[in-house]
């Protein structure tokens, strides 16, 4: 199996926050309306050619989850208030996302200066998370 | 003779020193020990596994036996295994009610012999005391029906439920019970999905240790839409040992790893043939390339079945050779295989026992 950090606790943390504890002590928000508007569905992300369809201003900045379940022991799906439903968001990919653009926050990951932090894994990603496995279609 | 040598603590110090090889504690520790009741000379306890198909099994209670006898004043010990399946779900996920473990049995390419692996283990489970069930999730070449001997409709149960039918103690439900065995189905991706999604949670599956997953060949809508409507516990993945197929194993384990579905290893498949007239050992397609692959990608290897005649006439008379010969070294091979799995699951399951619990057992409802 793959070492890579996993998702120990998914929960919502703000009225528009939603927090990943990962297995490596790692602790992250994320901005929902960012999350939507990453979504890599072949509705948003061109399939072929990976050109990006869904512009940023197309997604306006109330919109909010209105469910999001877990898709089997790799990723979550997201009902969004604007009515999209197929994006999948797999663990890697929100990994990926995490440490493109978020320093680590929240109370685990100063709880223990040792653990690793964001950053280090770069390149680890790669592969997963951009497209086949994440989509629903 | 003196009770104050002779009693629980002394007993329970000497079990202190069995270990159980797969979890690397003592089965004190993990809590194995019940019931132990001490009447004069006469000891007995009960040792809880994490699979009644655990591998080690009887090395257990004979230590135990042993072990137990050997404290002075001890004229007489009773120890009786017992079992109570753990839980492996890895990532925390959905699970269907009632059902402990979900293990798919795939390959990367058809004609490895993975529905007979899948049955043989399904029914190795069983006769080791678990309660099993069986889904054949090849939408497409259902077999199921044939090889399990069973035919007919499932029924509806209450709540809309699909009844399974049962063949050889374990519950089944296939494709082949809803189509016409001569008519090919002929679907597109979302009906498959949907047909994955009925087949789990909408099959009355009852209280199972283990729900085994027949998926077709391949890296296809089956294996993906599994892997998405319910967190699996892991995957056993089916080859020959020729290179061509072992491509194509390569495939099937690295889909599951970006799936984030444990692999619990390796079976490989027609490893070798004994012949009848002289009982020597030929190997047809090679041998060796399974175990080969194992360690390349560092998964375990499960363990090699030889080419039996046997189990393709009692394949297709729906009497597989686990159930019709259980001596014959195919049996004991899938035995062998089905404790190494059975194993495996019991790791898995210590290992997340001690995470932080479930990710998202339930969805989030999102409040504004």
């Amino acid at each position: 199996m793959s070492g890579k950090p996993v998702p120990v606790e998914i929960k919502q943390s703000g009225v528009r926050e939603l927090r990943i504890a990962w297995s490596d002590g790692q602790v992250n928000d994320f901005d929902v309306v960012e999350l939507r508007r990453s979504c890599r569905c072949a509705n948003c992300v061109d399939e072929l050619t990976g050109a990006q369809i869904l512009h940023p201003s197309q997604v306006g900045e109330d919109v909010r989850p209105q469910t999001i379940r877990q898709v089997g022991n790799y990723a979550f799906q997201v009902n969004w208030t604007d009515g999209h439903t197929s994006g999948i968001f797999t663990f890697d990919y929100l990994r990926q996302l995490a440490e493109a653009t978020n320093a680590p926050s929240g109370p685990a990951a100063a709880e223990d200066g040792s653990g690793p932090r964001a950053g280090e894994e770069k390149g680890a990603g790669g592969g997963c998370g951009s497209h086949g496995c994440g989509c629903s279609h | 003779m003196s009770n104050e040598i002779l009693n629980e603590d002394a007993v329970l110090e000497v079990l202190g020193t069995v270990q159980d090889p797969d979890l690397n504690r003592d089965i004190v520790s993990l809590g194995f020990i019940k019931d132990l009741v001490i009447d004069g000379g006469r000891v007995s306890f009960k040792v809880e596994l994490t699979t009644p198909a655990c591998p080690v099994k009887e090395q257990l209670k004979m230590e135990c036996f042993t072990k137990v006898s050997g404290i002075p004043g001890v004229e007489e010990v009773d120890v009786e295994m017992t079992a109570q399946t753990r839980q492996a779900n890895p990532a925390g996920g959905p699970t269907l009610p009632g059902v402990k473990n979900i293990v798919a049995v795939a390959s990367g390419k058809g004609g490895v012999g993975k529905s007979t692996t899948a049955i043989n283990l399904a029914l190795s489970l069983k006769a080791s005391g678990a309660s099993v069930g069986l889904i054949d999730a090849d939408v497409f070449g259902p077999s199921m029906a044939m090889m399990f001997g069973v035919e007919g409709q499932p029924e509806m149960g209450e709540n809309n439920k699909i009844l399974p039918l049962e063949g050889h103690g374990v519950k089944v439900i296939s494709m082949g019970f809803l189509s016409d065995s001569d008519r090919p189905v002929i679907w597109r991706g979302p009906m498959v999905h949907q047909l994955i999604r009925q087949f789990t949670a909408d099959v009355e599956w009852g209280e199972l240790d283990y729900l085994i997953v027949d998926l077709p060949p391949g890296t296809g809508d089956a294996q993906l839409s599994m892997s998405q409507v319910v967190s699996m516990s892991g995957v056993v993945i089916v080859t020959t040992p020729q290179d061509v197929s072992l491509i194509d194993a390569r495939k099937g384990l690295k889909m599951f790893e970006q799936l984030k579905v444990p692999i619990l290893g390796i079976v490989e498949n027609m490893s070798y043939f004994i012949c009848p007239n002289c009982d020597e050992r030929h190997e047809i397609f090679r041998h060796g390339g399974g175990r080969k692959t194992a360690e390349e990608l560092e998964v375990e290897y499960l363990g090699e079945i030889p080419i039996d005649p046997a189990v393709v006439t009692g394949g297709d008379a729906g009497q597989p050779i686990v159930v019709e010969a259980p001596e014959s070294p195919a049996a004991v091979a899938y035995n062998e295989v089905a404790g190494r799995v059975a194993a495996r699951l019991s790791i898995l399951a210590e290992q997340s026992a001690g995470g932080a619990g479930p990710v998202m057992p339930e969805p989030i409802d999102w409040k504004s």
